[in-house]
């Protein structure tokens, strides 16, 4: 659990830096925004790693089959990383490609979904 | 009519020559029960045992159906065989949908995700619950209908045999009438369950699925309609079946009771002395039919409890765990999620329900021909 306190303090420390850097050269802040992101996600990475491997682990006891978990893993991902991006475009003051973005983000989630919507239709055909 | 009079008539002529004929066979001292068993087509019936049943019964006669203690004891044997691994079965698909519907809303919270997305994931974790349900609601579905066709196909052979045994025993009226009640409303209600309830249940079902998905409480009221429908639908049929099986019971049994009466005093005063002996031979002989009817009831009974057993047990299972699943999934989802786990065990509920109303109609159907009026 230590990590969380590394990755509080290095967000601390980025965010101030950031406030410091942006009045004078707001490219090097927002670089700095993005390395310091990076660097989050990387220090939490293994806990991410660890409660993907629970859901599996559960999903294969239960006899889940694995499309099913997956998709919900697939759409919560593509949730997170449309939220952190937007809010990255949000911050470099980029409205239209943060919209884009979640317009894109949306489209992909119920595309992961589709296979999943085509069984089920499948399923309904057959009943009927 | 004109086809319940000839039924009527057959059974009578039956009847009259079990009578007499096994009268006169008595006095000659051959096997009167095995003549009257073999006249009757106890060695069809055998025959027409379902293969789950008689693995269940392990190729139970219609002799051995007298000694009901052995019949109860093949009957918990199967229970206790297959009890554990139904259980199992049940858990792990309710389970299942218990743990889709926990990433699906504990994944967005954890991740601090807004509205529109925790909707997304929603989606797509009742998409994947519904992959899981539909295709063990279908499965059910078959194994429901799979199971009222080897009842009704049972009953075809079982209840002209035990009409038969019950007019040989002097039910020549109420026999004729209840067997036609009860083929006439295993056809009803066979139609009723294969075109009309099932497609409720699927249509049930997707209304729940579409309640859960959208968050629409237009189709939710939709669903509890459809429900209440099928469950109507078949409450309906099964009522109609008591009040006009009781009726006819009634209608018919005091006409026996009377033609029985008439007959025994008529061949008494007929034939001055010889006329009462006659009378009681022919009575004991009958008495040997109601013997071959009770036996035959019972093994029907035990071949009905035997083909339902376990599909009844498998349905009653899943629809418990399903709706007590639901119920703790309230703990992790307040939403449709939830409802949808358990609109899932109430599907299961209404297969049960299906399956145990054919069950029932059968019991129903053999018991008031074992209780109908006798020579005695």
């Amino acid at each position: 659990m230590e990590w969380i306190w590394k990755a509080a303090g290095i967000a601390a420390a980025g965010s101030v830096l950031g406030l410091l850097l942006r009045k004078h050269a707001p490219e090097t802040a927002l670089l700095l925004a993005a390395a310091l992101t990076g660097l989050l996600l990387s220090v939490g990475l293994d806990a991410l790693r660890a409660v993907v491997r629970f859901a599996r682990t559960a999903a294969e006891l239960s006899g889940v089959s694995a499309p099913a978990v997956t998709t919900v893993l697939k759409c919560c991902a593509i949730a997170v990383v449309t939220k952190l991006t937007c809010a990255f475009c949000r911050d470099a003051g980029q409205e239209a490609a943060a919209a884009a973005l979640e317009l894109a983000g949306c489209a992909a989630a119920a595309y992961v979904t589709l296979p999943l919507l085509e069984t089920v239709l499948d399923m309904i055909r057959s009943c009927i | 009519m004109k086809g319940r009079s000839i039924k009527k008539g057959v059974l009578i002529l039956a009847f009259l020559l079990v009578f007499f004929g096994a009268a006169a066979e008595h006095a000659r001292g051959i096997d009167v029960e095995e003549r009257q068993a073999s006249a009757l087509g106890t060695g069809a019936l055998e025959d027409a045992v379902p293969a789950g049943a008689r693995e269940i019964l392990d190729d139970l006669s219609i002799q051995d159906a007298q000694q009901t203690g052995h019949v109860t004891a093949k009957l918990k044997e199967a229970l206790f065989r297959s009890g554990g691994s139904l259980i199992q079965e049940s858990m792990r698909e309710s389970m299942q949908l218990l743990l889709v519907c926990a990433l699906c809303t504990l994944l967005p919270s954890a991740f601090a995700l807004d509205a529109r997305w925790r909707a997304g994931c929603r989606l797509a974790g009742v998409a994947a619950m519904t992959v899981l349900a539909v295709q063990s609601v279908h499965s059910f579905g078959s194994l429901c209908a799979e199971t009222i066709r080897e009842i009704g196909g049972f009953s075809r052979t079982l209840l002209p045999v035990l009409a038969s045994a019950a007019a040989a025993g002097g039910a020549m009226t109420s026999a004729a009438a209840k067997y036609a009640a009860t083929a006439l409303f295993m056809d009803v209600l066979q139609a009723a369950a294969e075109r009309l309830v099932l497609p409720l249940v699927y249509a049930y079902l997707a209304a729940s699925v579409g309640a859960a998905a959208l968050e629409n409480r237009g189709l939710a009221g939709a669903a509890g309609l459809l429900k209440w429908l099928a469950v109507t639908v078949l409450v309906c049929i099964s009522v109609a079946f008591a009040v006009y099986l009781s009726l006819t019971g009634v209608t018919a049994g005091a006409a026996d009771a009377a033609a029985v009466r008439i007959t025994k005093s008529a061949i008494s005063t007929a034939f001055p002395v010889v006329g009462g002996i006659l009378s009681d031979a022919a009575a004991s002989v009958a008495g040997g039919a109601v013997l071959l009817r009770n036996s035959i009831g019972v093994f029907g009974l035990a071949v009905v409890c035997a083909v339902c057993l376990l599909p009844l047990l498998r349905m009653a299972l899943h629809y418990l765990l399903f709706k007590a699943v639901g119920t703790l999934a309230l703990t992790v989802a307040e939403g449709g999620e939830s409802r949808l786990i358990s609109a899932v065990g109430g599907a299961y509920g209404i297969l049960c329900g299906i399956t145990g109303a054919v069950a029932l109609m059968m019991y129903i159907s053999i018991i008031s021909v074992l209780k109908v009026v006798t020579v005695l």
